[in-house]
Order: C-alpha cells, then structure tokens, then sequence
C-alpha cells in the first residue's frame, strides 16, 4: 500500500461525528508539522447536515498545540458539484488562491474540499498547520485528512509504483 | 497540486452523513479500476457500532448489494488510531488480506468502533486482482444496531501516469 509509506503519508485529523458541528462552534483538527513534508493536502468532505454556509481558516502555528493565526498562503480545489451519496464526485474546480481572511464554504451539501499547503508558503517560526471551520448557524458533518508529501522522499523514484 | 492529476486521482465517494442503524449495506459510489493501478478507499468512521466494509465488484457502474451479482473482491486493509489521539492517529496497522469470495459470508473486514472510536480504515484494492469482467469497485457498509456516522474517499493511481517521474513534486 502506497499510502501511509514514506512516499506518501496519510494522516487521520477528524472522524465525523453524529449530528456534526454544532451550531455556531468551531471544529479544530489536529497540527500537522509541514516542516516535514513538501507540501501537504487537507481533504474535507463536507457532508449532509450542511444547511448554511461555514467559515474555513487554515492556521499556522510556532508549536504542534498553539494556537494559530491566518496567514499561510495556500490553494483550494471544491468538488464542482454536489454528490448523491452513491454518485462519485471526481470532478475539481479550478485551483484557486487561499484567502487571508476566512474561505467561505458553500452551503451545498455533499462537498469535498481539497486544501494543498506547502511548506514555502508558511510564515517563518510557523510550520504547524492545521484546519478550523466555523459553523455559522447550523450543524456540519465534516470528515477531514490531510495526505503529505515528504520533503525528503526515500524510495519512491528509484521503486515506481512501490 | 498533486491530487486530482494524473498523478494521483481523487474520489469523493461518500460524503460525511449519519449511517442509520442496522444498515444493511450502504453502497459508496463506484469507479472502473480498469483505468488505474490501485486505489485506497479511506474510510473515515467516527464512534458508533460495529461496522463491515465489502469490496463489491461489478460488471458495470451501476451501484449492487454485496453478493447480489458480480463478486466480492480481493483486497488488503489497514487501520489507524483515532484522529484525535497524537500518538496514534498517523500510526497504520500491519496488512491484513482478504480473499475474493462470490458469497455474501467471507470478503469483509469488520471494525469495532465502539470500542475503537474515530479510527480510518484503508483499504487497498489493486487492478490486477479484480475478478475477470468486472472492473468497476465498490465499498458498502454495514452498521450494526448504533447509528454511525462516516466518509469514504477513493485515492486512486492510474495505470498510466503520464508525468510522476519526470516532474517530482509537481
């Protein structure tokens, strides 16, 4: 298995939870330490409970338990269109520039959200990166993982498909 | 950006929603391994009952019930720890295969996510392995009598990547 190896690791930052995101809470993932990898994919799979639109912030912080600030520069692809449970959504939008302030998320439910960081776009003394989405006034169920490309990989051009 | 390329190709197959209870088998959305190598489905389950993941195979797209027609296929898993424990929630489990079977009794990984709360599955199904003459692949699930909440994604590598090796870190 090619994921979770030293070419690309997986890493599991929110389960989904019954009922979602509460009301007017905010969800936090766990840090990852992009200082590690080249660059970093969040995946946030948005799903039925979504009624209202949600603020996204992708934080940076000094340590793996600090809290963050807003200012790493990152891009975003969505899900071009809304997916039945049993309909397979593989079509991206056109990669877009991460906004400072909050990303706002659609209100559509059935949405993914593919999020890519990589480490030059961090702020010096600021490489743990983590997620938050704000619920504005109903609930959300989010599933999140975040898919990294090691800075130095060991085997994986010398090993194809390995 | 490397997912969703040609490098590494990326499914939303279910998105996060409320499993009911005793479910009996939820098929995720189905892709043709014809066009790709492998594919690991992450399902990202959160705390509920004990739940079965089938690897159905199928003659078309069209989404089936596990042993209703096509076969059930081959395929390899792992699990890691909950997303919300540090030391564990990077850390993968030893492979673990499961044979093909035509029959609804044997080809499924069971998971106790009662006990093991928030924790992901990955499961590998590679092309070669698939039955003859059914290429399209499925993940379903089962819950038992908990409601469940879960995401499935594929990640998927095709058969002909046309740039990896030439283009690192594209």
């Amino acid at each position: 298995m090619w994921l979770g190896t030293d070419e690309l690791h997986v890493v599991l930052l929110n389960a989904p939870s019954t009922g979602g995101l509460s009301n007017s809470t905010t969800e936090t993932c766990k840090h990852i330490n992009v200082g590690r990898y080249e660059s970093v994919m969040f995946v946030l799979t948005i799903g039925t409970n979504s009624v209202t639109t949600s603020n996204f912030y992708l934080m940076e912080a000094s340590t793996a338990t600090a809290a963050g600030q807003y200012t790493a520069a990152y891009n975003y692809r969505i899900a071009s269109t809304a997916a039945a449970a049993t309909t397979a959504t593989d079509t991206l939008s056109a990669r877009a520039a991460g906004v400072s302030t909050a990303l706002v998320m659609s209100s559509t439910a059935e949405t993914m959200y593919v999020i890519e960081v990589k480490n030059t776009g961090l702020t010096e003394g600021y490489s743990f990166v983590y997620p938050s989405v704000s619920s504005a006034a109903a609930t959300r169920n989010i599933a999140a993982v975040a898919i990294c490309r090691p800075r130095y990989i060991q085997n994986s051009m010398l090993v194809p498909n390995s | 950006m490397w997912v969703g390329t040609q490098e590494l190709d990326f499914v939303q197959a279910c998105s996060a929603k409320d499993f009911n209870a005793n479910t009996t088998c939820f098929p995720c959305a189905a892709v043709n391994m014809g066009r790709y190598e492998s594919m690991v489905a992450i399902v990202n389950m959160g705390a509920g009952s004990t739940f079965k993941c089938y690897v159905q195979a199928h003659s078309t797209g069209t989404t089936v019930t596990p042993g209703s027609t096509g076969q059930l296929a081959a395929f390899s898993y792992r699990y890691s720890g909950a997303a919300d424990n540090a030391s564990t929630r990077d850390v993968l489990a030893d492979y673990t295969a499961v044979a093909s079977t035509d029959g609804t009794t044997g080809g499924y990984v069971s998971f106790d996510a009662t006990t093991s709360p928030n924790c992901a599955l990955y499961i590998e199904v590679k092309a070669n392995e698939m039955p003859e003459g059914y290429p399209y692949v499925m993940i379903t699930i089962s819950t038992a009598a908990q409601a469940h909440p879960g995401a499935v994604n594929y990640v998927l590598r095709p058969r002909y990547a046309q740039n990896t090796m030439l283009q690192a870190g594209s």
